[in-house]
């Protein structure tokens, strides 16, 4: 049940991170940490039914998060080669030129 | 011939041409001389092998080669079939063919593109033997296109040339809605009995039903007309004198217009039970002869005379066939004994004129004369070819035609013989008129500047040689009775009766004005031209208008056709999707405002308007008109797809507000499920 | 051999990531790359043939998601090794012919990858019988040719890749939403253990279904009135995509009918009158295309679009062949014209980009007398258009003929069959008209232009080996024929 607690928590910091922060790597990260609620989130409702289907599929989940992170941070780096800036509302101002 | 051989050779005698034609390119690299070579001793290799089954048949030693077995899953087999019919055909086209190759080393010397001349050329001659040697309808049919093909390669052979390419689709298009009726024909056959060999076919031909029966017949009757070049699709072969002579003597004086007569021949056993058929046959045999012979009697075109002559000549031989309803009956061998004549006398009507369209660069007959003196020899076949195709005893065609005409009184009805025997003298008529405007008489001026000489030793020798078979072929008549195993009795005294001076003196009757108009010059040809008779030189001139209306029907089609590919294909197709996407994104304007406004007004415009469009709808329900609720439903479903999009655009804050939101939402609705 | 299908499936999948890798270089190490991982997947593809031809059908299957019912099957039988066969003979013509024909674009890696890539959507479409899986690789097949059409393509190419992406792409949702229906009914997602299951179905609901999916492939198959996506995506596509375009991508919507359609769903809707007016219509429609494909293409002038209107056409006899279900003469007939068809139409979309490049000119107009100056493109474009047209000996007529004796035969059960494939047979004179004229403009007659270059040597090859094969077809159908109806007949 606290784990529970817990996934809420860290959900609702990623919410707040997501939704305040205006570096974009900040975004990122807050995306993360929503990621690992979730994830944190199955292992918890697994452990209470007692069917090991959660771990599997936080083991999934990992993997899948690790490559999606990377691959955007990849795309960050080059997005901020190119127009210099990385904070988001400039960077969606940019978009209406 | 090798024993063993000889099993195999109603195989190899259509094979060897097409694999040797295939071989041709390659023998090419080692130089022209050798390509001929290997050419013309196919051309040799393929007679010996037509010959050597010959002696099968008289021995009566019918044994079938084997078939291979090509899609076994449909019962579908490549056969041969050992009949006196296809054996006859065989040699016809392997010795004619022989004899055209050799005139073409002369004739076509000076052409470029010779290999593809020759590898279409011998391609021709294993299809067509292939097509006559072939047992069951499927084979013959894939012969049958194939020849079509063949030819529509060789007319276009000068293909730089806009009128041969021209002609080449012509014919190849014209002899295709042919084959799809024969097509059309097999396929009914074939979903009634389920198979598709002769023999079979012919077997079990009495338990089909009598109007499928019909309808098959009829069809395969167009088609047949259709590839022999007779009413009403008759007009290709004119086109296809575009083609180079030893082209047209080959493929529409000898064999393969003769394709058509092979299937009435062939097919006789099956239909001949159908009352209406054998009389269509006849029928359609004796206009073409007539009409056909009126058209060559017009032409001033020298290659024209051969070919409607063609036309004519085949219509004889139909309207022989239709008088047969066995092929016992003497109709039906006197039909194939003047397609062999024909093939004799028509061919070499067409190798000896080649020389003269060669040299003169023309082909208008108006312009010629005078020519014997400078070409005795060509002028000396000519007189052979009027002679033969007349039908002048002791040439070939006295004997065959006087068959022909025998067996059409032999039925009796009246309109049919006239129309045979007006056909019989209009054939000497147009033949003399010939003879007279090329060589009789004095040299025009347009010939006085050209030195025209005589055609060169290879292709007199070769003409001379079919010359040779018209002179004896028709004393032949008998042993060619019994190689077709018919029961007729050919007697040579019979022709020294009343029906052979009849027809002599319809023939004079014929010959007559032309020779007052032509040779004498003593009546004008312009006469003929003016008043009543305007009308039909008219019509004459315009082929019966045969070709005008195909040419406005096909150029109609083509402007139907460009027509509809505009407005269909580029206004239609075109804007369709466009106008559907075109109303999506109409309805998604006007929202830019609130798009625009900052983070913090967001909110409480997203509320506003949120609430607006509540009161709108609710208002349009206490309404109650259903047009305005559709628009209000649409305009908010577009509202929504604008929002939507938006957030889509690259805008991360928006993004991310709309997502969070979202799932508040969607915890809301959980939550409210417990 | 053990796991060839899986490797057959997977093979392209690495071609992409290695040619990429392998080819910074030079484009040529990447096509060469993606090259040999074809050949080795045909090879693959070719070791299941005694399987095939003892056993009738080949299986393999592997454990996946017990969830979704059903493991990941992979399977072949006469049709689909067929069809997959001639798709890997034509992806290597394509990329043979790809060496020297886009030897002047940029980023050839991409495009050889891409290649690759599409080559595991299109075997898998063929190779597996999980419906999913099928979906999986139906819509994978997209994502390249999006990418293939937009980025080498000429005129407005993104234009026309988008017209050709979301056309298919809405298709596919009615597919997929017959694939949920039958999870939904059967709880399987095998097209082979659906059929049994779905005889115990609804019939009212089977027959939604047939016609959800049938008109998803009939988008993909571009039946008139759905085609509008093909002109463009086909003429504006670069010569290979084209080939591949017409020859397998949109024949994997008839093969799909077949298999999804007809041969799972078809079966427990049989004894409905209403199924028969489906056929009815299917056989409508095949007709209604093949005569506009025809008189279209006899209307156009540019060259990739008259062959594009063609594949119009020709879809229409396959769609046409398709209605005569279940006669096994229109079955066989059917899917050898595929396989014909795919020979066929490549090696003339092949030509046609030859034509062009060698060129610089698209409009038939303005072409002429280009036989003696392109000897061998002329005999590859007769032979190729040759067999489109239907002449014997070449590959189309026999299976045309063989679509006709199933149309007599059905004709023979109910009188309607007699109507349309009669109507089917007059259409074989259009063909060979816009053939004609297709050849008489570009090749005969004078020439107006001044400068054609030789055709280089890749493309020629790879024109030879679908000219030779177009020929076998014609000549010698009866191993592939065997390979077919021992499939039908099952």
């Amino acid at each position: 049940m606290n784990y529970i607690v817990l996934s809420l928590t860290l959900l609702a910091v990623g919410i707040y991170g997501l939704v305040t922060k205006h570096n974009l790597l900040k975004t990122l990260i807050s995306i993360e940490v929503i990621a690992a609620a979730a994830s944190m989130n199955f292992v918890a409702f697994a452990s209470i039914v007692g069917d090991s289907l959660g771990q599997a599929f936080l083991i999934l989940a990992l993997s899948v998060d690790t490559a999606m992170t990377a691959i955007v941070v990849a795309l960050v780096l080059v997005a901020y080669r190119e127009l210099k800036v990385l904070d988001v509302w400039d960077l969606s101002r940019l978009k209406e030129k | 011939m090798v024993f063993g051989l000889e099993y195999y050779s109603p195989w190899l005698v259509w094979m060897l041409p097409i694999i040797s034609s295939l071989c041709v390119p390659l023998a090419a690299k080692f130089g022209s001389k050798a390509r001929d070579c290997f050419v013309i001793l196919t051309g040799i290799a393929t007679l010996i092998l037509a010959t050597s089954m010959i002696s099968g048949i008289y021995s009566g030693d019918l044994k079938s080669p084997p078939s291979i077995r090509w899609i076994p899953v449909v019962d579908i087999e490549l056969g041969v079939l050992f009949d006196p019919l296809s054996i006859l055909f065989t040699n016809l086209i392997a010795f004619v063919g022989l004899v055209v190759l050799i005139y073409s080393l002369s004739y076509m010397a000076h052409e470029e593109g010779l290999t593809r001349y020759y590898f279409f050329m011998l391609f021709f001659i294993g299809s067509m033997i292939g097509l006559v040697m072939a047992d069951n309808f499927l084979q013959m049919f894939i012969f049958w296109e194939l020849v079509g093909m063949c030819s529509y390669m060789l007319v276009s052979f000068w293909y730089k040339r806009p009128e041969a390419v021209k002609a080449g689709m012509k014919v190849f298009l014209m002899t295709k809605i042919g084959d799809i009726s024969l097509l059309a024909s097999i396929l009914v056959v074939y979903a009634d009995l389920h198979i598709l060999s002769y023999r079979q076919v012919f077997e079990r031909s009495e338990t089909m039903a009598l109007p499928l029966l019909t309808v098959t017949g009829f069809l395969t009757l167009f088609g047949a007309l259709t590839k022999s070049a007779q009413l009403p699709l008759h007009t290709w072969l004119y086109s296809a004198m575009e083609a180079p002579t030893s082209v047209s003597c080959l493929l529409h004086g000898a064999t393969m217009v003769k394709a058509g007569v092979y299937l009435i021949a062939r097919t006789q056993l099956m239909f001949s039970g159908i009352p209406v058929w054998l009389n269509s046959v006849a029928w359609a045999g004796a206009i073409t002869a007539l009409l056909g012979a009126a058209l060559a009697l017009h032409t001033p075109d020298i290659k024209g005379v051969p070919a409607y002559s063609t036309i004519s000549q085949i219509g004889f031989m139909i309207a022989a066939l239709g008088t047969a309803s066995t092929p016992e009956a003497l109709g039906w061998f006197a039909g194939l004994f003047h397609m062999i004549s024909h093939a004799f006398f028509q061919g070499l009507g067409f190798l000896a004129i080649g020389s003269i369209v060669h040299q003169l660069g023309t082909r208008d007959m108006r312009k010629m004369g005078g020519l014997r003196n400078d070409m005795p020899i060509t002028f000396a076949l000519c007189i052979i070819v009027i002679l033969a195709r007349s039908g002048i005893p002791p040439f070939c065609s006295f004997f065959s035609k006087g068959l022909i005409a025998s067996s059409l009184l032999s039925t009796g009805n009246t309109p049919l013989i006239l129309l045979i025997y007006s056909a019989a003298a209009v054939t000497f008529a147009y033949s003399y008129r010939f003879l007279v405007l090329t060589f009789a008489g004095e040299k025009p001026d347009y010939l006085r500047n050209i030195k025209v000489h005589e055609a060169p030793r290879l292709m007199s020798a070769s003409a001379g040689i079919l010359a040779a078979g018209c002179i004896i072929l028709g004393f032949l008549g008998e042993p060619l009775v019994r190689f077709l195993g018919s029961s007729f009795v050919f007697d040579l005294a019979s022709f020294f009766g009343p029906e052979s001076l009849l027809f002599l003196v319809t023939l004079l009757m014929g010959g007559l004005p032309v020779y007052f108009v032509y040779q004498r010059k003593s009546i004008s040809p312009e006469i003929l031209r003016k008043g009543a008779l305007s009308f039909m030189d008219k019509t004459l001139e315009n082929g019966y208008f045969f070709d005008p209306v195909y040419g406005r029907i096909a150029g109609r089609l083509t402007k139907f056709l460009e027509s509809l590919h505009e407005t269909v294909e580029m206004r239609v197709m075109e804007h369709a999707p466009y106008l559907v996407a075109d109303g999506i994104a109409r309805f998604t304007h006007g929202f830019r405002e609130i798009a625009e406004m900052n983070f913090l007004e967001r909110i409480p415009a997203l509320v506003a308007t949120r609430s607006m469009q509540l009161a709108i709808i609710t208002l349009g329900y206490f309404d109650s008109t259903l047009d305005k609720m559709i628009d209000l439903l649409a305009q908010g479903a577009a509202l929504h797809s604008l929002k939507i999009k938006k957030i889509h655009g690259g805008a991360l804050p928006q993004f991310v507000l709309a997502a969070v939101l979202g799932f508040i939402f969607l915890c809301i609705l959980l939550l409210l499920t417990f | 051999m053990i796991a060839s299908l899986l490797l057959a499936l997977l093979l392209p999948a690495l071609s992409a990531p290695a040619a990429y890798v392998l080819g910074r270089k030079s484009a040529k190490t990447a096509a060469n790359v993606v090259l040999l991982f074809s050949v080795l997947d045909l090879f693959f593809l070719l070791t299941t043939i005694p399987d095939v031809l003892s056993g009738g059908r080949y299986t393999e299957s592997y454990y996946w998601m017990p969830m979704l019912g059903s493991p990941l099957t992979l399977f072949v039988d006469g049709i689909s090794l067929s069809m997959a066969a001639i798709t890997l003979l034509l992806i290597i013509s394509s990329i043979l012919f790809s060496v020297d024909y886009m030897e002047d674009r940029k980023s050839l890696r991409e495009y050889y990858a891409l290649m690759g890539l599409l080559t595991v959507g299109l075997v898998g479409v063929f190779l597996t019988s999980n419906l999913m899986v099928f979906y999986f690789c139906w819509e994978f097949m997209l994502i390249p040719t999006y990418f293939i059409i937009g980025g080498w393509g000429y005129r407005e190419s993104y234009r026309a890749a988008f017209k050709f992406f979301i056309f298919t792409h809405a298709g596919a949702v009615a597919v997929l939403l017959g694939i949920g229906a039958v999870y939904m009914l059967t709880g399987d997602l095998d097209m082979f253990q659906a059929k049994n299951l779905l005889a115990a179905a609804p019939q009212d609901i089977l027959i939604w279904i047939f016609a959800a999916f049938t008109l998803g492939f009939a988008v993909k198959m571009a039946i008139v009135p759905l085609h509008m996506w093909l002109p463009d995506a086909h003429a504006e596509a670069p010569a290979p995509m084209s080939a591949l375009l017409s020859g397998v991508i949109i024949e994997a919507g008839a093969y799909a009918i077949l298999r999804v359609s007809l041969g799972t769903v078809f079966p427990s809707i049989a004894s409905i009158p209403v199924s028969n007016q489906f056929l009815y219509a299917l056989s409508i429609f095949g007709v209604i295309s093949a005569f506009y494909g025809a008189f279209t293409a006899l209307a156009e002038n540019d060259i990739k679009r008259i062959v594009a209107y063609s594949s119009i056409s020709h879809m229409g006899y396959a769609l046409f062949g398709l209605s005569l279900f279940p006669f096994a003469e229109g079955m066989i007939g059917t899917v050898l014209h595929l396989v014909n068809h795919a020979a066929s139409k490549g090696l003339l979309f092949l030509n046609a980009g030859a034509i062009m490049k060698q060129t610089e000119v698209r409009d038939i107009n303005q072409m002429g007398g280009l036989a003696s100056k392109m000897p061998l493109t002329a005999v590859s474009t007769a032979v190729s258009s040759f067999s489109v047209a239907g002449i014997p000996a070449f590959a189309c007529f026999m299976s045309e003929f063989l679509i006709f004796m199933g149309g007599f035969q059905a004709g023979g059960t109910d009188n309607f069959y007699y109507t349309t494939t009669a109507l089917m047979i007059v259409a074989t004179v259009f063909s060979l008209a816009y053939v004609l004229r297709l050849f008489w403009k570009v090749f005969l007659e004078t020439s107006k232009i001044e400068k054609v270059e030789k055709v280089p040597v890749s493309m020629s090859i790879s024109m030879v080996i679908l000219s030779v094969t177009v020929i076998i077809l014609g000549v010698w159908p009866g191993p592939i024929i065997e390979l077919i109806s021992a499939a039908v007949f099952s």
